[in-house]
C-alpha cells in the first residue's frame, strides 16, 4: 500500500505542470495608418512594445494557458489586443502569463491597461497612457504627452530632450523620470518621485507621505509646485536662479542654501515661510508642506 | 433686550464695527500653549484614527487556513488508508474582506461621487477575485495606504478646513482609489464581457 504514494504525487504533479506543455503562440499582422491608435489589455504577464519604421503593426503573443483566448481587432486607424481568460477563472502564480510583443509604427498611439503585466515601451513617438497595478512601467517621452500610472509597481520615463508632457501617478509605488523637458506632474501616496527637468515649464508635484526630489533648470517664466503632507520636499535648482519663492511649513523645517533665512508664522505655532525673490525673478515656484520638511538649493 | 444694530453703513457709525474695532488686535495666550498642542497632534498621528482594512488579520487568518491544509494535505498523503488525496489551498485574500476607502466628514466628496465610486467598486470586486494572490495582497495593501492617507488628510482638513493644498490631495487620494478600480476592470474587461 505504501507504493500508491510516489504515484499520488506524481499523479498531482502532472495535473499542475500539464498546462505548461499547452502554451500558445500566436502571430498577428495588419497594414495601419501611421498614427494609428493601439489599445492593449492583458491582465499577467508582460506587455513589450517597440517602434519600427513601417506602417505595420505585428504581434506576437505567448499565452502560457491553453484557455486563454487572443482577441486581436484591427482597421487601419485603430487596432485593439486583448487577452480573454473565458469563464471567470482565477489566475495562477506560475504558467498562466501572456506576454505580447508588439511592433508599431512609431508614430503609433498607445493605450496600455495592465494589472500586474509589465509594460516595456521603446521608440514610440505618439502619445502614450500606460496604467498597471503591480506591475513596472517603462518608457520613453519624445514630444506627445506621455502618462503612465502604476499603484504599486514602478514607473520610469526616460525623456529625450524633446518637450512632452509628462504625467505619472503611483499609490507606493514610485516613479522616475530623467531627460525631460517642459511640463510634468506627479502625484504619489506614499511612494517617491524623483524627476529631473530641463527648462522647466509647468511642474506640480505632490504626495502624502512619499518623497519628493526634483531636479530642475526653470524656464524664465516656468512654473513649480510642489506640496506634500509629511514627505519631503527637495528641490534643486541649476544656477542661476531667477525665481519668486513662497515656501510655507506648518510644522516641517524649511532650508534653502541661498536667499534669506525662513521665519515664524506665529510666536506660538512652529510653522514657518519664506518669501524671496532670487536673482531677476520671473519664474514662479511655490512649496508647502504640512509636516514635511523642505529642501532648496542650487546646485 | 439690548442688541446692537448691525448694517451696512460707515464702519466709523456701525456701533458693532466700532466694539470690533476697540478689541485688542492681538491676544496673547497666557502660557505657551504649543507644546500641548504638539503633544496632542504627535500622539493623535501615533494612534490609528479608525481601524484600517482588517488585511493583516486576514492574512493571518489565510496563512493559518494555508498552514491546515498543508498540514491536512501531508497526513492525508502519508497515510496510504486514506482515499481521497486534498488539494493545497491558496490563501487568496476574499473579496468580502476588504472595503473601499472610507473618506472622513472633512473630505467634502458629494454622495454622488461616492456612490460612483461605490458603483465601480462592485465591478472590480469581481475582478478582483480572479487575480493572482501576490496581486491581490499588493492591492489590499494599496487600498490600505490610501485610507490611511485619507485619514491622515482628513485630520489635517480638521485643523485647516479652507486649505487648497489638503483638499487637492484628498481628491487626488480619491482620483487614485478610482483609478486602481478602472485598471483592474478595464484589463479584465474581457473577461467581465463573456461572464
Amino acid at each position: 500500500m505504501s507504493n500508491r504514494n510516489p504515484w499520488l504525487v506524481a499523479a498531482i504533479l502532472a495535473a499542475i505542470t500539464a498546462p505548461a506543455a499547452a502554451q500558445q503562440t500566436i502571430t498577428k499582422r495588419a497594414t495601419v495608418a501611421p498614427d494609428v491608435t493601439i489599445e492593449v489589455s492583458n491582465v499577467q504577464g508582460s506587455v513589450e512594445i517597440s517602434a519600427w519604421d513601417k506602417d505595420e503593426i505585428e504581434l506576437v503573443a505567448e499565452l502560457e494557458s491553453a484557455k486563454d483566448e487572443l482577441e486581436f481587432e484591427a482597421t487601419p486607424r485603430k487596432v485593439s489586443i486583448e487577452v480573454d481568460r473565458p469563464d471567470g477563472r482565477r489566475y495562477g502564480r506560475d504558467q498562466e502569463d501572456a506576454h505580447l510583443k508588439l511592433h508599431v509604427p512609431r508614430g503609433a498611439r498607445l493605450d496600455v491597461d495592465t494589472v500586474s503585466a509589465e509594460i516595456a515601451v521603446a521608440g514610440v513617438r505618439g502619445p502614450q497612457t500606460l496604467q498597471s497595478v503591480s506591475g513596472e512601467v517603462n518608457t520613453q517621452a519624445f514630444d506627445a504627452p506621455v502618462s503612465a500610472s502604476a499603484v504599486s509597481g514602478e514607473v520610469t520615463i526616460a525623456g529625450t530632450g524633446g518637450k512632452a508632457a509628462i504625467q505619472t501617478d503611483n499609490v507606493s509605488g514610485s516613479s522616475t523620470v530623467t531627460g525631460a523637458r517642459g511640463d510634468f506632474q506627479g502625484e504619489v501616496v506614499s511612494g517617491e518621485i524623483h524627476a529631473t527637468i530641463a527648462v522647466a515649464q509647468n511642474v506640480d508635484v505632490s504626495s502624502v507621505s512619499g518623497d519628493i526630489v526634483l531636479d530642475a533648470e526653470l524656464a524664465a517664466e516656468g512654473e513649480v509646485d510642489m506640496e506634500t503632507v509629511s514627505g519631503t520636499l527637495t528641490l534643486n535648482l541649476k544656477p542661476p536662479v531667477n525665481a519668486d519663492f513662497d515656501i510655507e511649513s506648518f510644522s516641517g523645517d524649511i532650508e534653502v542654501c541661498f536667499g534669506p533665512k525662513a521665519h515664524s508664522t506665529s510666536k506660538y505655532t512652529p510653522g514657518s515661510e519664506l518669501s524671496f525673490t532670487q536673482g531677476q525673478g520671473g519664474a514662479r515656484i511655490e512649496l508647502q508642506s504640512l509636516s514635511g520638511d523642505i529642501r532648496i538649493c542650487d546646485r | 433686550m439690548n442688541t446692537v444694530p448691525f448694517g451696512p453703513r460707515n464702519p466709523p457709525e456701525d456701533p458693532l464695527l466700532a466694539k470690533a474695532a476697540a478689541l485688542p488686535k492681538d491676544v496673547a495666550p497666557s502660557r505657551d500653549l504649543w507644546p500641548g498642542i504638539a503633544a496632542r497632534i504627535a500622539k493623535a498621528e501615533v494612534a490609528p484614527a479608525r481601524p484600517v482594512l482588517r488585511w493583516p488579520l486576514t492574512l493571518a487568518a489565510a496563512l493559518l487556513v494555508a498552514s491546515v491544509s498543508a498540514l491536512l494535505t501531508w497526513s492525508l498523503v502519508r497515510d496510504p488508508q486514506s482515499a481521497t488525496p486534498a488539494v493545497i489551498a491558496a490563501a487568496p485574500v476574499p473579496a468580502g474582506d476588504f472595503v473601499p476607502v472610507s473618506y472622513g466628514p472633512n473630505s467634502g466628496l458629494t454622495a454622488k461621487e461616492l456612490a460612483a465610486r461605490d458603483e465601480l467598486f462592485t465591478q472590480f470586486r469581481g475582478a478582483f477575485e480572479t487575480l493572482r494572490p501576490e496581486t491581490r495582497d499588493a492591492i489590499v495593501k494599496n487600498l490600505a495606504i490610501m485610507q490611511t492617507a485619507a485619514d491622515q488628510i482628513d485630520a489635517a482638513l480638521a485643523r485647516d478646513p479652507a486649505s487648497g493644498m489638503l483638499k487637492g490631495m484628498l481628491v487626488g487620494t480619491y482620483k487614485q482609489e478610482l483609478q486602481l478600480y478602472s485598471t483592474v476592470v478595464t484589463s479584465h474587461d474581457g473577461l467581465t464581457r463573456r461572464t
